[in-house]
């Protein structure tokens, strides 16, 4: 089910009344069966992968859960007659144990989404490997098709299932709870990947209807949608005109396309995001915030805090803490500390984590090697920043820009090209032509065309150039105004004409100017294959 | 906190009341350009007592005119036409008439039976739109729909036409809530003239069989008219485009015979209803103008007063009074069509586009 | 010094990485078509349109007098480069929602299709047997000789035999073993073949 469906909005006004209507302690029920039954749209059979997940590490954390207490009443127990050594032996012991539980979970799980995303994109790579031995052999595709919000689901729990292992907190025991959890249907599209500990006081909760929720949620919904539609939906005409004629479209329009898809997706990302947020909001359920306002960064490290923030945060905590503190690591380290020094030493580490970070990042936005290219860039563009640290602290000592606004836009200006220049990987798709655009921005100098009609190619009207130009400066202004506190809050201190009106010229704008209905191409959420 | 609930609902109200007045500004008015999309919503104001209903595509609303029928027998008569309108929206056009009124025949012109299946959302739109709602147009709805449509856009075709915000012209404010009639009792009207130079012969076809969801439908109307008494004629227009096939024609001939029905191929009668393709038809032989229709609705109406008793209302004084002023507002637009004519070369104000004429090309 | 000859090599490395990543990308046109976890809407085609990115008409094209006559193309240059035609018949639908044309030469009828204001070739319809296709088969071929130029790559039903090339169609009609007529079609979203 789209977000941007009738069938979603219908969805969703019958939850929500129903929802506030029914006994309290039914609410969470009533939850779980709501994200099934959405979840049952994507496809029946989609619903079996989400219960082999549930299922499998419902039993695996309780069994972890158990070996925790046996441990922890054995302790107790031989408090006395236990020396240090012996306990650190035992705990070790009841480590290994539950670390092959664990690493069994994760294989499963793990295996799953690998195997249902990365299968067609290794075997193309084998044909690709056959076809340079000039081996006559081809492997068929196997042509899976990913779930429903897979990759989303499959991080939280496994983010869950590692935490139980780390005694975080102790496990849900009721594997009706834990499913809501996996499957609560707003967070199933994009994200955010929410963590259990964040969420559990309030996705299992009675709520009362409370009209400050409510409210704040349904606005929050509509502000998502006009992102959506007015805005993202109307770019991506433009950037798929583009994107998918790069014969005829070089040098400046590359540069357009980076800047339109760099506005469209952002615009459909966080306007996803919003109407996620939002619908979880008039349920009275917080979840945690995945954007900060990312294009105000003004470093790429700034930016991966405030994009896809939960992404970050998760690989961040499951991936790159445990790699570099690991002891094989150290191990390495400490090797590399005694061969090449101290500055080489404690740069591998860090390092060797951020590449397999990134490499994974790449790979998890998609099975192709454009995905892990972009990946990688991020990382080169990351450590380079790092090592110039030392460069940038000579410069700022001498010339005292720090503070000066023009310099901090012209960083936020700076790593905003920076990124929109990555994600052209994205755009096209394929590593070669994408090297080649940006290759043509240099040669191709067709600047003046875009202005004497190359423009009205990209299959946006004027109208439709005016619109963009208003919504983008009203999404502008929006973000700005947030930097000082919650839009909404101000809005709320309002008079209730002004308050109503606004909710209803944007309600207007999204019917009149949004890119639906006949005529526009029905398009997905971008990360919604995930 | 009453004076809330006040405040709430007088919003909604409010709110209600622009989205039903942007509704009415954002829907094609269909008077400068594509009249057609005009004619299904025209019948409900009518005094609904005719003796004769048409139902079909252009081939109905362009070819036959109600008033020479009334003006030569005294018979009166709808065109409930559309542009390319399928058999399931001629039935359920049908239906939902028989709720107004009962005839005493009605005319379908079965050139849609080739169209199993729904072809054009424009088309859809342009015969769906006009109708009042009601369980009939809510059916046709459903089976008209295309893989792109939505049902939602047909309850509120702001939804449909919102893009049209860019293209509003005077016209959708002048006629928001009242347009001026762009048909005569269903007839859209034409006085000029593109004689026929080509007719283009039939391109070989597999499958000459009509499809079975056009004989499901013209089977519900031969019943729903067996049921209300009604005799229902089948006929084809005087076009030469599209090809009407002979193994077609046959299809209709055992048709008609096999249900005790009725069918004219008036591409057989050319010569006895005086067609004159040179001087009767305004796009070359697809549609007739008014002459032709004028000479076709004289021909059908002797059939129909004498073979089917359709009766002659002159003499009812209320009937003639409404048919007469009919018949002014009818002369009137071909004195204006006329005008325009020698004024621009084309009918600049009834939608055509400008001809290119032979010597041009 | 030997901090700056590590990341050098490490910058070369990462390049390095990224170069790697490139040559094997020409599967990328593969995956494009099964990759699900795209960031992207524009899904599909992406791996079709740089395949065929240089505008080259895939699909079967009809040649009289040495004029290419593809499908779906513009109609007026290849109108023009025909010559004069017997005759011409302009087809308005209802409510003129588009004017095809017919062309009529001796042996075929070229039909256009209106899209934003220019005319593409629809279709071409052999009239009698004095056209070939290039393949050489036209009017009065037997059913052998066509599955010989085309192969059996084809679908029928009734009679009419459908190849597909591109987004082209050639659909030959066989009656009583032989062609009884020969059609190229567009395939074009929405048109009636």
């Amino acid at each position: 089910m789209l977000f941007t469906s009738y069938r979603f909005i219908i969805f969703l006004i019958v939850l929500f009344v129903v929802y506030y209507l029914i006994p309290k302690k039914f609410q969470w029920i009533l939850l779980l069966t709501a994200s099934y039954v959405f979840y049952s749209f994507a496809g029946v059979k989609s619903l079996l992968y989400v219960m082999i997940t549930t299922i499998s590490t419902y039993l695996i954390s309780r069994k972890l859960n158990r070996i925790q207490t046996i441990q922890s009443d054995y302790l107790k127990e031989n408090k006395e007659t236990f020396s240090r050594d012996d306990r650190k032996a035992y705990k070790a012991l009841m480590k290994i144990k539950q670390r092959k539980w664990l690493v069994f979970c994760m294989l499963l799980n793990f295996g799953i989404l690998a195997i249902l995303k990365y299968t067609d994109f290794t075997i193309g790579n084998i044909n690709s490997v056959f076809d340079l031995l000039k081996v006559n052999n081809e492997l068929p595709m196997l042509g899976f098709v990913l779930p429903l919000g897979i990759s989303f689901y499959t991080f939280m729990t496994m983010g869950y299932i590692i935490d139980v292992y780390r005694e975080k907190y102790p496990c849900e025991k009721n594997i009706f709870k834990l499913a809501l959890f996996i499957s609560f249907f707003p967070q199933m599209i994009q994200g955010p990947i929410n963590r259990y500990d964040d969420i559990k006081e309030t996705l299992f909760a009675k709520h009362s209807y409370d009209t400050r929720n409510v409210s704040f949620g349904l606005q929050r919904i509509l502000w998502g949608f006009f992102k959506k539609l007015v805005i993202a939906d109307r770019l991506l005409v433009a950037v798929s005109t583009i994107v998918r004629n790069p014969d005829d479209f070089q040098g400046s329009y590359v540069l357009v396309g980076m800047f339109f898809y760099a506005i469209e997706l952002y615009a459909d990302f966080t306007g996803g995001i919003d109407i996620t947020i939002g619908v979880a909001e008039v349920l009275g359920i917080p979840l945690k915030e995945n954007f900060e306002r990312p294009y105000f960064s003004k470093s790429i490290t700034e930016y991966w805090r405030r994009w896809h923030i939960t992404m970050g945060t998760w690989f961040k905590d499951y991936l790159f803490y445990p790699i570099s503190v690991s002891k094989s690591m150290l191990n390495l380290s400490k090797k590399c500390r005694t061969r090449y020094g101290d500055a080489i030493g404690k740069r591998v580490p860090v390092y060797i984590a951020t590449i397999i970070v990134w490499f994974l990042t790449g790979l998890w936005h998609g099975a192709a090697w454009n995905f892990i290219v972009w990946g990688l860039g991020n990382c080169l563009v990351i450590l380079i920043s790092q090592e110039c640290i030392p460069l940038y602290h000579k410069f700022h000592s001498k010339f005292h820009v720090q503070h000066l606004f023009w310099y901090r836009l012209f960083q936020v200006v700076r790593t905003f090209w920076l990124m929109s220049f990555l994600r052209t990987f994205d755009c096209y798709r394929n590593v070669p032509t994408t090297f080649k655009m940006y290759g043509t921005i240099f040669t191709k100098l067709n600047l003046k065309e875009l202005f004497q009609g190359g423009l009205m190619k990209l299959g946006l009207t004027l109208s439709d150039y005016f619109v963009l130009i208003l919504c983008v400066t009203v999404l502008l202004v929006v973000s700005l105004l947030q930097r000082s506190g919650s839009v909404r809050e101000k809005l709320a201190a309002r008079p209730v004409l002004l308050r109503y009106a606004t909710y209803f010229v944007i309600l207007l704008a999204i019917l009149l100017l949004g890119a639906y209905g006949v005529g526009y191409d029905a398009s997905q959420f971008i990360y919604s294959q995930f | 906190m009453k004076k809330k609930i006040l405040i709430n609902i007088a919003a909604l109200c409010f709110a209600i009341l622009i989205l039903f007045l942007l509704q009415k500004l954002f829907m094609p008015k269909y008077i400068s350009e594509i009249r057609e999309g005009s004619l299904i919503a025209e019948y409900y104001d009518e005094v609904k007592d005719h003796d004769v209903m048409f139902i079909g595509d252009c081939e109905v609303y362009e070819n036959f005119s109600p008033i020479t029928l009334w003006e030569k027998y005294g018979i009166t008569s709808y065109i409930r036409g559309s542009a390319q309108q399928l058999i399931w929206q001629s039935y359920y056009l049908l239906e939902e008439t028989l709720k107004y009124e009962k005839p005493k025949v009605v005319v379908f012109n079965v050139l849609s039976m080739k169209y199993n299946e729904p072809q054009k959302e424009a088309y859809n739109r342009l015969t769906l739109d006009g109708m009042k709602l009601s369980k009939s147009k809510i059916n046709d709805i459903k089976t008209s729909m295309m893989e792109d449509e939505s049902f939602i856009s047909y309850i509120f075709p702001l939804i449909r036409y919102h893009a049209r915000w860019s293209k509003l012209t005077g016209e959708d404010f002048k006629y928001m809530f009242e347009k001026d009639k762009v048909s005569h009792n269903g007839f859209l009207m034409r006085t000029d003239v593109k004689p026929v130079t080509v007719i283009p012969k039939g391109k070989k076809l597999a499958d000459y069989q009509f499809g079975e969801n056009s004989y499901d439908y013209l089977d519900r109307m031969t019943k729903l008219c067996k049921d209300n008494n009604i005799e229902l004629i089948l006929i084809k227009a005087p076009s030469t485009y599209p090809y009407w096939y002979d193994e077609w024609d046959t299809q209709m001939v055992n048709y008609a015979e096999k249900n005790d029905l009725t069918y004219i191929n008036f591409l057989d009668l050319l010569e006895e209803v005086g067609i004159d393709f040179s001087k009767d038809t305004y796009d070359g032989g697809l549609h007739l103008n008014l002459y032709g229709a004028e000479k076709l609705s004289e021909y059908f109406g002797k059939t129909l007063s004498e073979d089917f008793g359709v009766s002659d209302n002159r003499n009812d004084s209320s009937t003639a009074k409404i048919w007469d002023e009919k018949v002014d507002s009818y002369y009137a637009m071909e004195e204006d069509q006329q005008r325009e004519l020698v004024e621009y070369g084309y009918l600049k104000s009834y939608g055509a586009l400008v001809q290119i004429t032979e010597e041009e090309e | 010094m030997k901090k700056i000859i590590l990341l050098i090599t490490i910058m070369l490395l990462l390049v390095g990485c990224s170069k790697e990543a490139k040559d094997p990308a020409n599967d990328a046109d593969q995956e494009n078509d099964t990759t699900q976890g795209s960031n992207d809407a524009q899904n599909n085609d992406t791996a079709d349109d740089t395949a065929t990115q240089d505008h080259q008409v895939v699909g079967f094209s009809f040649e009289y007098n040495g004029v290419k006559v593809p499908m779906n193309v513009e109609a007026a240059p290849v109108v023009e480069a025909l010559g004069e035609q017997t005759d011409y018949f302009e087809a308005a639908s209802c409510a003129f929602q588009g004017l095809d044309k017919f062309y009529y030469y001796s042996g075929f009828e070229l039909d256009t299709y209106p899209l934003d204001g220019v005319d593409y070739i629809s279709s071409v319809v052999f009239s009698d047997d004095s056209v070939s296709t290039v393949e050489g088969i036209y009017i009065g071929s037997t059913l052998e000789e066509i599955i010989k130029a085309y192969g059996e790559n084809y679908t029928e039903e009734s009679g009419l035999y459908t190849y597909t090339l591109g987004e082209t169609k050639l659909t030959i009609l066989v009656e009583n073993n032989v062609a009884a007529a020969i059609t190229y079609l567009a395939i074009i979203e929405g048109l009636q073949p």
